[in-house]
């Protein structure tokens, strides 16, 4: 954590941006030149944590929905989402007593609706409202809680990436807000 | 008349799910009310014959396996058919995300979420093969989230996800699948909230009341038999949800 001293002699601490989850999800959506304050990919939440934190869960492999058996609904779907509430859980914790930063970041296309992707999409739904409730209820702790919602991870959308997440840790005016870093490609369709 | 002529519909004892039981028996379904209180599941549909209607009760547990197979096999092979699934089980159980124990959380995603979706894959068989059928399922206004709900709402959103997926994927089937979100609805469950409570929740609604079973149910029935309207969230709230959100309150 990084400490500086002000204008006013109080002594604030800069965003430190971490990210949580997934290695192979965050490694697609980094990149080292990015221009946030820091960034660094962790798969560990720390107990001194400050600034901001951004889950990027494992979201469940897309697939027939007919021929998924029993078993893969409620260990793939079931166990992903698990798997997101104890991040959250964790992140949540160490920001107690803290203004903080939560983002979410989801693949656009499940979160929108795809063919051939249910579980995915259902994974992605109940991310999104988890997020909804989240930034409703950390509201008062000063906490915010957005969700950024991303495209194929091209060199523009790591970039456009990167800036949203700068802009959503800079104050707690913008909280249970979704974004969707697409290049355009979900234009026109209605949003869940 | 409409053309799909069966429904199955899950939580069919409680308040909204005999309400769409009694309404789709109205408009000519044969209907089986599917429950985990087969008694009072049994009670649902005796009220239906007694109005006229034809339905079945059945014990369904959304968790078991062969329960949600039992259920389905028996729409299919007594009823004759299944043309609409109506996904309406679900619990509230639910806590603060500071407070909420991970057990709870599972137990409740297993109920709301994968045992429908689960339920809803065994239908789409008998749909396919007939080339029609229609999905709704009952989500809530806390999909766009609500304070102290993070397992259901959660459980909800996931439900509006799998529609917008499965819409596309089972429209080339003839197959619609659409959510019906309620919201403040007058139910045995919410009659026992503190009165407090709810005077404040009726002030919140723009057209003054809370909703019955009956303003759900009537969107259900549209649901059923439109065969253009696919992938959509139908909020059933009385305008609450355009409304300033209330903290602390479902």
């Amino acid at each position: 954590m990084t400490t500086t001293t002000g204008t006013d002699g109080i002594a604030t601490t800069a965003t430190r941006v971490l990210f949580v989850g997934d290695p192979t999800r965050i490694s697609a959506l980094t990149q080292p030149d990015a221009g946030m304050t820091a960034v660094a990919a962790v798969f560990d939440v720390p107990a001194d944590l400050a600034g901001a934190v951004v889950v990027v869960p494992r979201v469940p492999d897309a697939g027939d929905f007919a021929q998924m058996t029993d078993q893969e609904l409620d260990t793939d779907l079931g166990g992903a989402l698990s798997e997101l509430l104890a991040w959250v859980q964790a992140v949540v914790q160490q920001l107690a007593d803290s203004r903080g930063h939560l983002i979410i970041v989801l693949p656009a296309e499940p979160t929108l609706g795809q063919v051939g992707a249910a579980m995915s999409g259902t994974f992605c739904g109940a991310a999104l409202s988890m997020a909804r409730t989240l930034a409703i209820e950390l509201d008062r702790e000063h906490i915010t809680v957005n969700t950024v919602m991303h495209g194929e991870p091209t060199p523009a959308i790591r970039t456009g990436f990167a800036a949203q997440l700068q802009a959503l840790v800079e104050g707690d005016a913008i909280t249970g807000q979704e974004i969707y870093v697409t290049s355009g490609t979900d234009l026109g369709r209605l949003r869940p | 008349m409409t053309a799909a002529r069966t429904a199955l519909v899950t939580g069919g004892a409680g308040g909204i799910g005999a309400a769409i039981a009694q309404h789709l028996a109205a408009d000519g379904y044969r209907v089986l009310v599917a429950d985990v209180d087969l008694e009072r599941a049994q009670q649902v549909a005796d009220s239906v014959r007694h109005c006229g209607g034809q339905a079945w009760s059945h014990h369904l547990d959304v968790t078991n396996g062969q329960s949600r197979r039992s259920a389905v096999d028996f729409t299919v092979s007594e009823l004759g058919g299944l043309d609409v699934l109506v996904n309406c089980a679900g619990v509230l159980r639910d806590a603060r995300i500071r407070v909420l124990e991970p057990e709870r959380f599972t137990a409740l995603q297993r109920i709301n979420l994968v045992g429908p979706l689960a339920l809803t894959r065994l239908a789409i068989e008998p749909m396919t093969v007939a080339g029609r059928g229609a999905i709704i399922n009952i989500a809530s206004r806390a999909w766009l989230g609500t304070f102290g709900s993070t397992a259901y709402s959660a459980s909800k959103g996931g439900l509006v996800g799998a529609t917008r997926s499965l819409a596309l994927e089972l429209g080339p089937r003839g197959i619609t699948v659409n959510c019906v979100a309620p919201g403040f609805i007058n139910t045995e469950m919410t009659a026992a909230m503190p009165e407090r409570i709810l005077q404040r929740i009726r002030a919140a609604i723009p057209v003054g009341r809370g909703g019955t079973p009956a303003d759900v149910a009537e969107t259900v029935r549209y649901l059923a038999g439109a065969g253009y309207t696919t992938g959509q969230v139908l909020v059933v709230c009385g305008g609450r949800s355009i409304g300033v959100p209330m903290a602390g309150v479902v």
